[in-house]
């Protein structure tokens, strides 16, 4: 299997907001969320992830209802999306000599 | 319902055409359709609005609408699609929503502009390949690039004087166009590199892009004027049967002693007839004769009356360059005619003649006499004719 890319700060947010389905409104108020508020995305970019995740398979379409799509995290979205994780965390846990440094 | 349509700024004006669409919701005028060139506006209640562009960006061959996906995420976020055109889709919102903006980050909106930014920049290239395309086809059938050129240069030189007002509208409209598409890539180009740079798309721009409106307004202006002197050109064109005597500058069968019943040939339903038109360089009579039986003897004759500003040597060249049976000017044989200051012959069938500011073009066949002995009689003919006509001789 090839090694994954790094994700854009975009796309992680987006999995991380589809571990429970949500529309596109609801998922940038999530992401706003979980960021702390450090995160803005405009429904621009959000489209523009979305259909690329989609096309990658990492996401998915489950619904529509009053023209609102819902959309949901896959398999391999949730896959990705723990690589990533474990990526970030290892970099994170890799710095630490950085605190080590400055003590 | 009152409606209204204004024109609107180019598509490379993103900021300018939303900041003319709120202007025009907070006069009580909201947009519904957005066109080529115009916006139609219904009215309502004054209202302040919010309008924001998204630009499409098909691959070859896509359709140019955004995917239906895409307007519901904005319309969940808050924005109501209001119309589209080519790669524009316009959308709206109060101006107090909570809408958020369609990009947070400049250089993402700036991917979006490339596919637009390419078009402002290869527009071009469809109109160029389709000029080549056919100048190679006419080359491949007259049997050169140089005798295509020439014939392409004798053409145009020949259109200049007979139709100068259609002449200058193409010209026009075609800088114009250029124009057009030259600034719209600067533009486009400018916006990108902003945007590309992380400035963010001014929604609400102050300049108004006076200048560009100028030159485009003054360009527009010369596209009209010479569009009603066309217009004119046509309209006065005067088109009748043939009279019995002569009336203007050019010359009858009877003229060269060769009488005969007018008729009609056998493969055309034309009659003799004659078509005066002015250009703004000179006045053409085109001319057509045909007598005897089964058309027999027929004679066309392409005369000009030409303004002091044409080069008459070049213009004798190009009718040359142009002639039905001749391959090419050095086919004209130069004849002496008394009255006449140049005349030549082509062949059996052609011949030309020059006197002050008058020119014509001679293709004459009479049955049983298929040798110069005819275009001479018309020289002749003409000689005396333009002797009686007084033309200006320069």
């Amino acid at each position: 299997m090839a090694e994954q890319q790094p994700m854009t700060e975009a796309a992680y947010y987006i999995l991380l907001a589809l571990l429970h389905p949500g529309h596109g409104y609801g998922m940038m108020q999530r992401i706003r969320e979980l960021s702390g508020g450090r995160l803005v995305m405009g429904p621009g970019t959000l489209y523009g992830v979305l259909s690329r995740m989609s096309r990658e398979g990492l996401i998915v379409l489950t619904g529509e209802v009053d023209r609102r799509k819902t959309y949901a995290i896959t398999d391999q979205g949730r896959e990705a999306l723990r690589r990533e994780y474990d990526r970030l965390r290892h970099m994170v846990e890799d710095g630490k000599i950085m605190e080590e440094a400055e003590t | 319902m009152k409606r209204r349509y204004r024109r609107h700024f180019d598509d490379y004006a993103i900021g300018e055409n939303e900041k003319l669409y709120s202007d025009m919701a907070a006069r009580g005028w909201f947009l519904e359709k957005r066109g080529s060139y115009f916006s139609r506006f219904g009215s309502g209640k004054p209202a302040d609005m919010r309008y924001r562009i998204e630009v499409s960006a098909p691959r070859f061959l896509e359709e140019t609408w955004l995917p239906e996906e895409q307007v519901a995420v904005y319309e969940d976020c808050g924005w109501e699609y209001v119309t589209s055109c080519g790669m524009i889709h316009v959308f709206s919102s109060p101006a107090g929503s909570d809408a958020p903006e369609f990009y947070a980050d400049p250089a993402q909106q700036a991917a979006t502009l490339k596919v637009l930014r390419r078009n402002y920049i290869w527009a071009w290239v469809p109109v160029v390949l389709m000029v080549l395309l056919n100048f190679l086809m006419a080359a491949a059938m007259s049997g050169g690039v140089g005798e295509t050129l020439s014939k392409w240069g004798a053409e145009f030189r020949i259109g200049w004087v007979a139709a100068t007002a259609l002449w200058l509208f193409f010209g026009a409209l075609l800088v114009w166009t250029f124009y057009l598409f030259l600034h719209g890539a600067w533009r486009m180009g400018r916006l990108y590199r902003r945007m590309k740079k992380g400035i963010p798309l001014d929604h609400s721009p102050r300049g108004r892009m006076l200048p560009h409106r100028i030159v485009s307004g003054v360009l527009l202006g010369f596209v009209a004027v010479f569009g009603l002197l066309t217009l004119w050109q046509w309209v006065s064109k005067d088109t009748r049967d043939l009279p019995e005597v002569a009336d203007g500058p050019y010359v009858l069968f009877s003229d060269l002693g060769i009488e005969g019943e007018r008729s009609q040939l056998f493969y055309d339903d034309r009659t003799s007839q004659i078509t005066v038109e002015r250009s703004l360089l000179a006045t053409h009579y085109d001319v057509f004769e045909v007598v005897g039986e089964g058309g027999s003897n027929w004679m066309y004759q392409d005369v000009y009356r030409l303004s002091s500003l044409v080069d008459r040597e070049m213009f004798v060249r190009s009718l040359m360059e142009n002639s039905t049976f001749a391959r090419s000017p050095s086919s004209f044989r130069e004849v002496t005619v008394e009255g006449l200051e140049r005349a030549w012959v082509a062949g059996d069938l052609e011949c030309m003649a020059v006197k002050g500011d008058l020119a014509a073009y001679v293709t004459v066949l009479k049955a049983g006499q298929e040798t110069d002995e005819t275009l001479k009689l018309a020289l002749h003919a003409l000689a005396e004719c333009w002797a009686n006509e007084g033309s200006q001789v320069r």
